[in-house]
């Protein structure tokens, strides 16, 4: 079985990758069923047994959804994969959670007390993963809560990741509940081995792949509202192809192994190559030092990623873009690539902005206008007292003002924050536009 | 509505964990297989020797992998040993000695191995513990 070429139907290839998951979470507690089996201890205790191995082969697999594999992620856009990534993680480890404490409440003396001093080993190891998997979750669903700096809390997951996962394997095989088998004990200490792998090639040998090629930052440029234009060139002149609407994991000022690149969308267009732009905003503490960048300064480009974009659907007889402040980057892209390919059919953009201050390309946007059939309806949430347009949030009222009659054939793409993507949906969705003609990217990963 | 997909996803992917766990503990556990009734008789024998022995049993982790009348471990339960094993077979098997290691896995020979430096007071007490539950 070999994984389906890019040139399949994307839901035959997401059903694929679906496919492997499923089996992946499903085959190794399913395996430990055949050939001999240990003597049964009752339902419940072999079913918190059970949930502890599956929920660990969840775990497992965690790495494997953030390990950037551009063909399995790309039916799914990888925006998808992390919220997957990150309501997984949460499940794993409430039913980590079970499994202790059936165990603790039906079991007391076999699990034995916390004692790190006089436990054996693998017991211990079994309460230091639960831990470490506790604290992996609590710091990522309240990093902001918590105040934990973006790169810091980066660092702090990786670590709790690995030594919630070695401390789990520790555990599973020292108790080796359904392990007596050799090759039992095979497939679950090399199952380990792989995870562990996966994340030494993500975190080993890809930085060490990109830190041969080097980039350059070559200029800084100041936007409106808060906002820089930062645009990067490979020191060895080779052409990087990506298509308009995609975005790319960028290194500044640290090397690939530090962990502090960041996610950003390319802005620039592939029909002019040489060069990639990203239009950054200052939000957080890394994205607050871009001004200070300085061209020759070297970047690292770990890309591109998505599949949020205008390609295959040429037979859509008009699209229709919706973006929130910085979130217009990828739209730009798109934008900028469809005048160079000389697009003839209509186009709408609706872009919510605070004020007329802080629209990002403004000027640009208006001389687009001129190259291409588009429709600009800017939406400011706080307009000067002389605004005409519109006002609010990007609304179904909004929305039904400006677009035609005939709307369901037309594609629909957003990029914006979570709650602007489901005002979006929702707003569409009461339109009566199918949801499958809507097309989104989550911009805020973090 | 992509996002609402990767909850629903998730959701399905933990029922599915739980269901296969469930069905994998009913696989484990036929309705045929009935506990073992645990019956703890002091046969006359020294009642402070067996309050010895049950001390040594819980106090060195011997219920992280066996039980006693549903304590601890459950899959392999010590009720009734003292009418399957003699005093002196179950000593052989607490110490893993070789006499019986052929009936005893690798792991369990592993974990054995530090009773055989207990106390031999200890052992003998425990041995005569584990033999008056039948």
């Amino acid at each position: 079985m070999s994984p389906p070429s890019p040139s399949k139907p994307l839901p035959q290839r997401a059903a694929f990758w679906l496919g492997i998951y499923v089996l992946l979470v499903v085959a190794p507690l399913a395996l430990l069923l055949l050939g001999e089996r240990p003597r049964p201890g009752g339902f419940w205790w072999d079913f918190a047994l059970a949930l502890g191995y599956a929920a660990l082969a969840m775990m497992g697999l965690q790495f494997a959804l953030t390990a950037r594999f551009k063909r399995a992620t790309a039916p799914f856009g990888i925006d998808l994969i992390y919220y997957f990534h990150r309501y997984l993680a949460s499940i794993a480890t409430a039913l980590l959670v079970v499994h202790a404490l059936i165990l603790l409440l039906r079991f007391p003396a076999a699990v034995g007390g916390i004692d790190f001093l006089s436990a054996p080993i693998h017991m211990s190891a079994g309460w230091v993963a639960l831990f470490a998997f506790l604290a992996l979750v609590a710091s990522s669903l309240w990093r902001k809560r918590l105040r934990l700096e973006y790169d810091r809390w980066r660092r702090v997951h990786v670590v709790l990741a690995v030594i919630g996962l070695v401390a789990a394997f520790v555990h599973v095989l020292g108790s080796a509940s359904y392990l007596e088998t050799p090759w039992k004990y095979a497939l679950w200490a090399g199952l380990g081995a792989f995870w562990l792998g996966l994340v030494l090639w993500v975190r080993g040998l890809r930085p060490l792949a990109l830190i041969r090629r080097p980039w350059k930052v070559v200029e800084v440029r100041p936007e409106r509202g808060r906002s820089w234009t930062v645009a990067v060139a490979p020191e060895d002149g080779r052409g990087f192809e990506y298509r308009a609407g995609q975005f790319a994991w960028l290194s500044l000022r640290a090397s690939p192994f530090g962990m502090r690149e960041h996610p950003f969308s390319i802005a620039s267009s592939p029909s002019r190559p040489g060069r990639l732009e990203f239009t950054i905003k200052e939000l957080g503490d890394f994205t607050r030092t871009i001004g200070s960048l300085q061209p020759g300064e070297r970047a690292w480009v770990d890309g591109p990623y998505g599949n949020f974009g205008v390609e295959g659907h040429e037979d859509a007889p008009g699209l229709v873009f919706i973006a929130g402040g910085v979130g217009i980057a990828p739209v730009m892209s798109l934008l900028r690539w469809l005048a160079d390919q000389g697009e003839q059919r209509p186009l709408w953009l609706f872009y919510g902005n605070r004020d007329v201050e802080r629209i990002v390309f403004r000027e640009e946007l208006e001389a687009l206008q001129q190259r291409l059939k588009l429709k600009l309806v800017h939406v400011l949430g706080d307009p000067p007292e002389d605004w005409q347009g519109e006002r609010g949030f990007i609304t179904a009222e909004v929305l039904n003002r400006h677009l035609p009659g005939q709307r369901d054939r037309l594609h629909y793409f957003v990029c914006g924050p979570e709650p602007m993507i489901r005002l979006s949906e929702r707003s569409l969705d009461a339109l009566g536009v199918p949801l499958a003609r809507l097309h989104s990217e989550i911009f805020d990963l973090a | 509505m992509r996002e609402l997909w990767a909850r629903r996803l998730a959701a399905f992917t933990g029922l599915m964990v739980v269901l296969l766990s469930a069905a994998f503990a009913a696989v484990q556990n036929p309705p045929a297989g009935a506990s073992l009734a645990a019956s703890v008789a002091a046969d006359g024998a020294d009642a402070a020797l067996l309050a010895r022995g049950r001390e040594v049993v819980l106090t060195n982790d011997c219920l992280m992998c066996h039980s006693i009348a549903g304590e601890g471990s459950p899959r392999s339960p010590l009720d009734g040993v003292g009418s399957r094993l003699s005093e002196t077979e179950i000593l052989h098997f607490a110490i893993a000695d070789e006499s019986v290691q052929d009936d005893l896995s690798p792991r369990a020979i592993k974990a054995k191995r530090d009773y055989a430096e207990l106390p031999q007071e200890d052992l003998q007490a425990m041995a005569a513990y584990l033999a008056s539950l039948k």
